[in-house]
């Protein structure tokens, strides 16, 4: 009779056989102690690692309470650092255009008026609402720029 | 209490073991399980049925655990030197430990839920569920990845000493 193989050591010891296949496994670790031996490296083995993977849970925490909205977390990091990026140049492009003005011409002054969109939708995150960024000018006139 | 309260309070810690055991961190751990439940929310809102929510939550969450791992692999910000809370513990073993831990961080995703999923104690039938593996590999899988452990553990012992 053939040696048994390492698939099957491991489902004897997972108790995942069938009766004829716990029947046969018997009947070689009889008279086999090579197997034997290996059974039993593999049991310590494998507990030694389901051990390992346990320790890795510390403690459960207590459980939170649950808010169906998507929380703004370093997932959506690229998303807002790209807003955050656009609002940043439109900033800088203002300053920009106003010393340019300035130099130039007499004072010139704009107002930015940065809002999140009329409408606010409660089931999305912060980085999917509609941003809009008005830009009035001294003589009243407004320039709406909107992000989404 | 309705059907989706009940769902996540009696299913909270079992998937937050499987998302800390796969991630390593307790933040990540606590993200994935929000992505989880809420995706179960979305979809009994949207009037679907699930009709074992056991095995569906865990197969969300091994998905999920498999994609965030896969899009960034230093995922696991291991928290593995933490705690000295474990007095009793010889620096020997603390050490063997660690490398066993290493060793763990390094399998595949795919192979690590295999693992994850043999120590919370499930059958073949429901690593199959959960994992996606056909049910009559399941053994040879676990197999072949604690052969491939033990590999990399003697590997690893050599480079230590
Ligand atoms: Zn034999």
């Amino acid at each position: 009779m053939t040696c048994i193989k390492p698939e099957l050591i491991q489902k004897y010891i997972d108790r995942e056989t069938t009766s004829a296949e716990s029947e046969l496994v018997d009947a070689h670790l009889k008279h086999c102690e090579d197997c034997c031996r290996k059974v039993e490296a593999r049991k310590q083995f494998s507990q030694l690692i389901i051990h390992s993977v346990n320790h890795l849970v510390k403690d459960h925490g207590s459980i939170p309470a649950f808010a169906p909205v998507k929380k703004v977390s370093g997932r959506f990091f690229v998303k807002r650092r790209i807003i955050y990026g656009l609002s940043a140049a439109c900033v800088l492009l203002l300053i920009m255009f106003t010393v340019i003005r300035t130099r130039t011409r007499e004072p010139w002054h704009v107002s930015i008026v940065n809002t999140i969109g009329p409408q606010v939708d409660a089931n999305k995150p912060i980085t999917k609402q509609d941003m809009i960024i008005n830009i009035i000018d001294q003589d009243g006139n407004v320039t709406e720029l909107k992000l989404e | 209490m309705n059907s989706f309260d009940k769902l996540y309070y009696e299913n909270y810690h079992k998937v937050y073991r499987v998302a800390l055991k796969m991630s390593g961190n307790a933040q990540n751990a606590m993200d994935i399980v929000q992505e989880v439940f809420l995706s179960l929310f979305d979809k009994l809102e949207n009037g679907g049925e699930i009709i074992y929510p056991g095995t569906w939550l865990y197969k969300v969450t091994v998905n999920k655990c498999c994609d965030g791992l896969r899009k960034q692999m230093r995922f696991a910000t291991l928290d593995v030197a933490a705690g000295n809370e474990f007095h009793e513990v010889t620096i020997e073993k603390q050490e063997t430990r660690q490398i066993i831990e290493k060793a763990l961080f390094e399998l595949h995703p795919r192979e690590r839920v295999i693992m994850v999923l043999y120590s919370e104690g499930f059958s073949y039938k429901e690593i199959s569920e959960a994992s996606g593996v056909k049910f009559q590999s399941v053994g040879k899988t676990i197999s072949r990845i604690l052969e491939k452990l033990e590999k990399k553990l003697k590997g690893l012992n050599n480079d230590l000493y």
